[in-house]
């Protein structure tokens, strides 16, 4: 995909961004205790005009036909791209549970086989089997016996 | 084809198995044989409180002969490491390092419980904030400085609006009938901004101040205790001065509401071993900390009373959200 | 030794390297206890570039303007020519650090503690002002992405007031994001996505098969020796201050690496300056911030804060009276100093041999490697689950941001200056109740002032003149 196709979406996503960060930041932050501060609120404020400006220059920028045609090829992202994609955010979301519910010791391995074997799609048994427990172990050794750093134990083991 | 189907049968049989293992190994716990696996101590904060506290779980482990480790889940002004200790189970091996912050997190509208969420196990002792100001100044007491601060405001630095140091100095500022710009610095940076001039006072920890004081470039003129500080003998209290306030960050140790009463009674002792101990009196001392030593069931009605007098002043200072 | 471990590791940082080892120096003598923690500090500082370099995740915040240019050595095959330049770049500039501590202790103190909120303020939004000249191609994405990041620090408690920004009534957003996280996340998880990507189907990317451990020539460091002078320097310099740190020194030494090099295009794809900079820098810092500690007690950043501690546990107040009462320890002081930077020198050069084996192994193999370290690592920092979540949604930001061509290093820029930033400012004005005669009444905030300008203006001035160029 060319950069500036790119752009009429990044363009009003980036402006739609901004405002609901603006409605965010009025509605939830207090603003200032007056005696002539900026206030916890400032900032962010400046922040999503400045955003509002910059998404503003994208979206114009990208619609204006005088503009761009620097001819920069993204490359369209694939269907198995998007799905990779999703399983690597979905494996990294379900390790953070696992971790958090059943510890180190359990979310690890399964981790490990679910990335070897499920997205990658090794039929390799041994060397995912390996790479499972080698890993788990390693990490266990290391964190816990040599550092003396502590490792989430799970807390529906506890 | 992403997910758990690609999951032979053997292996999730191994996975459950391993579960099951581990499961059994982490029992519930029982007076009996407490402790049998690490304790985990959640620290609040950095800087010195978490020095005292690695002392404290150093000696502790060597009472109770299980690993103490203190961890540390800083943020959100202790807001996030009492959130963690209150989601573990209460079985004595989630411990927190606890203190007023438990009241100020709450009254500040940071966290949606408060210390009732907790039993106390122990209190091991209190900090006492000290108000410094420049030698060069020619302030010597209380008095002179209300008298200069009534010509001119004051700017005084504390660390964090609705944080320990800006309620005692509220209080006492209070009390002296004096209004003072309050300068809000995290970590600890309000001596430096006191050297350089930049402020007039800071209310912080003794400790923050010994060497520019042995230095002769700062003088503590106050502390907002009911009695004088070992550290600083010769500094008189606030009390003394005639402005009666008392405001005392107080520490301890605190379990998760429901952990078993002998379970307590147990760290309970090893805390007071240690605390009541010659080694960890003399290391505290140094880092301008006093041992206050404080059993369980006295410490939960001391919590108690503090949370109310935390409430009526942060309800002043209009600092109370709820 | 064991600060290179940790260092080395994502996400178990030198602070926390620092305050696990402090237990153990409890029952020890004071000098050995003192050369353990200091020896953890410089040791954490130097090894945060190895994972910065060879897996493009710093290993502490101070390394993140490494990973810029280290690791696209390492994909050119030349990451023992990073690794070697890292380890005598960050010797170099801990030394000169020290003998700048040695010989100007009084006086850099004495101008360090000048710098208030407002001075501060102007430094680091002096640092800011490079985020133009970050992007490749781009002004307009750069300052985007650096806005983004601007936003990303929003969110959490504000230190200040106590208020919770953007929280949503949950306590685990009021930890904010932290910076190593969100790194961890946008740099590590993008990368993992195009292996997982090229796994079995095109050839994958492969790393040079050609692993030697190949040291950087004489020749190149002698050339890049007054770049470490100057880098050392703005250390120092920075470390000096309180309330500053190693990423803003890391970071105001890379640009500065960049605007004064012939051939600024280069940075970012692999060049060694862009390695040595940062580098000579954050080691640097670690001298610096133990300007203030011993001459006023005053610890300049969380790790220094641990030092402290060590210290008032063996009863040593460290200020103007430490010169007079425990000399010899002062002394002691730096002799552990620089015996450190001898082991590291010596562990880190023959550890190379080792370290680039790491790239031998199948980039898939490594990847998952990485997905297990990225959750433990981001779960070490702070002990926390969220950030192990956190850094999910970073990785998935930051690969969205790849496709549609935002720079991801103003972002992390925006995550490093944007507290300090809005902090020092904040306190600023309320300290003067509201009088902005505060900016400009300081020569120090003046100066940067126009260095700001001046950065922007040329900046403008580039970018317009290359445009016709394209087109």
């Amino acid at each position: 995909m060319r950069l500036d196709r790119v752009d009429r979406w990044l363009g009003p996503c980036l402006l739609v961004l901004a405002i609901v960060w603006l409605w965010l930041v009025f509605a939830f932050i207090p603003g200032a205790r007056g005696e002539g501060e900026p206030g916890p609120r400032a900032f962010p404020v400046l922040l999503g005009i400045v955003l509002v400006l910059l998404g503003g220059f994208v979206t114009a920028s990208a619609f204006l036909p005088s503009a761009s045609s620097t001819a920069d090829e993204t490359g369209r992202a694939t269907r198995r791209e998007v799905l990779i994609a999703a399983a690597t955010f979905g494996l990294l979301m379900l390790y953070a549970f696992l971790l958090e519910k059943l510890g180190f010791l359990i979310a690890t391995p399964v981790v490990v086989v679910l990335a070897m074997a499920g997205i990658l799609r090794m039929r390799n048994w041994l060397l995912v089997a390996a790479l499972a427990g080698g890993l788990t172990a390693a990490c266990w050794m290391f964190f816990v016996w040599l550092l003396k750093a502590p490792l989430p134990r799970g807390l529906w083991l506890m | 084809m992403l997910g758990v189907t690609a999951f032979p049968r053997s292996m999730r049989r191994a996975a459950f198995a391993l579960a099951a293992a581990v499961a059994l190994g982490l029992a519930p716990a029982h007076a009996a044989d407490f402790p049998r696996q690490p304790i985990e101590m959640t620290v609040l904060f950095g800087g010195s409180s978490a020095t005292i506290a690695q002392i404290l779980a150093d000696s502790m482990s060597k009472e109770l002969g299980v690993a103490v480790a203190a961890v540390s889940r800083t943020g959100a002004s202790g807001a996030v490491g009492y959130s963690y200790v209150k989601s573990t189970s209460p079985n004595g091996y989630n411990i927190v390092w606890n203190s007023n912050s438990i009241s100020t997190a709450y009254h500040n509208g940071n966290m949606d419980f408060d210390y009732k969420a907790f039993d106390g196990v122990a209190r091991v002792g209190m900090e006492v904030p000290a108000l410094a100001v420049r030698t060069e100044s020619g302030w010597k007491n209380l008095k002179e400085f209300a008298a200069a601060a009534r010509k001119q405001k004051m700017k005084v630095g504390v660390s964090g609006r609705g944080a320990f140091t800006h309620l005692a100095s509220a209080a006492l500022f209070d009390k002296m009938g004096i209004e003072v710009i309050y300068v809000p610095y995290g970590k600890g940076s309000a001596p430096v901004e006191l050297l350089a001039g930049r402020i007039d006072a800071a209310l912080q920890w003794p400790s923050q101040y010994k060497a520019q004081v042995e230095a002769g470039q700062l003088r503590v003129i106050a502390v907002t205790s009911q009695e004088r500080l070992p550290v600083l003998p010769d500094v008189p209290t606030a009390k003394e001065q005639g402005y009666n306030v008392d405001a005392v960050l107080w520490r301890g140790i605190a379990a998760p509401k429901g952990t078993p009463k002998d379970v307590i009674a147990k760290i309970e002792d090893a805390i007071r071993k240690v605390v009541t101990g010659k080694d960890f009196q003399e290391r505290a001392a140094k880092l301008g900390f006093e041992p206050a030593f404080l059993g369980a069931a006295a410490f939960d009605k001391f919590i108690a009373a503090d949370d109310a007098v935390t409430a009526k002043l942060m309800t002043e200072l209009g600092l109370k959200k709820k | 030794m064991v600060g290179l471990i940790f260092g080395s590791i994502p996400g178990l940082t030198f602070s926390m390297a620092l305050a696990l080892m402090l237990p153990f120096t409890f029952g020890m003598q004071t000098t050995p206890a003192l050369g353990l923690l200091l020896g953890v500090y410089v040791g954490g500082m130097t090894g945060g570039s190895v994972s910065a370099i060879l897996l493009g995740i710093p290993g502490t915040p101070s390394a993140a303007a490494t990973v810029f240019d280290g690791y696209p050595m390492a994909r050119k095959g030349e990451a023992s020519v990073a690794l070697g330049a890292a380890v005598i770049a960050s010797t170099f500039g801990g030394l000169f650090s020290l003998v700048v501590m040695m010989l100007l202790l009084e006086q850099v103190a004495a101008v360090a503690i000048k710098f208030g909120p407002a001075e501060i303020f102007a430094l680091v939004l002096f640092g800011l002002s490079t985020i133009c000249g970050m992007a490749e191609r781009s002004m307009l994405r750069g300052l985007i992405a650096g806005t983004l990041g601007l936003m990303l620090m929003i969110i959490g408690l504000d230190e200040l007031d106590g208020v919770a920004r953007l929280t949503f009534g949950t306590v685990q957003m009021q930890q904010g994001v932290n910076l190593l996280v969100a790194m961890i996340g946008l740099f590590a998880v993008p990368q993992i996505i195009s292996t997982f990507m090229h796994y079995g189907r095109i050839e994958p990317f492969k790393m040079p098969a050609d692993v030697r451990a190949r040291l950087p020539s004489f020749r190149q460091l002698k050339d890049r020796l007054w770049l470490m002078v100057r880098c050392s320097g703005i250390g120092t310099g920075i470390g000096a201050i309180p309330g500053t740190g190693g990423p803003i020194a890391a970071f105001l030494a890379y640009d500065h690496a960049r605007r004064f090099d012939r051939t600024p295009e280069n940075y970012g794809k692999g060049e060694l300056s862009g390695v040595v900079a940062p580098e000579s820098a954050n080691n640097a810092v670690t001298g610096g911030t133990m300007i203030p500690l011993l001459s006023l007690g005053i610890p300049g950043d969380p790790a220094t804060a641990v030092i402290l501690g060590g210290l008032l546990v063996h009863g040593l107040y460290p200020g103007p009276m430490l010169f007079r009462t425990h000399l010899e320890l002062i002394y002691a002081l730096y002799v552990s100093i620089v015996l450190a930077y001898v082991v590291i020198l010596v562990v880190q050069l023959w550890g190379i041999r080792i370290f680039v084996k790491v790239l031998s192994v199948p980039p898939h193999v490594l990847a998952v490697c990485i997905i297990v370290l990225c959750g433990l690592g981001s779960y070490a920092i702070r002990n926390s689950i969220f950030d192990v979540y956190l850094m999910a949604v970073m990785g998935l930001f930051g690969y969205i941001l790849q496709r549609v061509r935002i720079p991801v290093a103003p972002i992390v820029l925006g995550l490093v200056l944007g507290e300090t930033l809005e902090k020092q400012y904040r306190t600023a004005l309320i300290m003067t109740e509201g009088d902005y005669a505060v900016f400009y009444t300081s020569g120090v905030a003046l100066f940067f002032f126009g260095l700001t300008a001046l950065t922007i203006g040329l900046q403008l001035r580039s970018s317009l003149r290359r445009r016709p160029a394209v087109e």
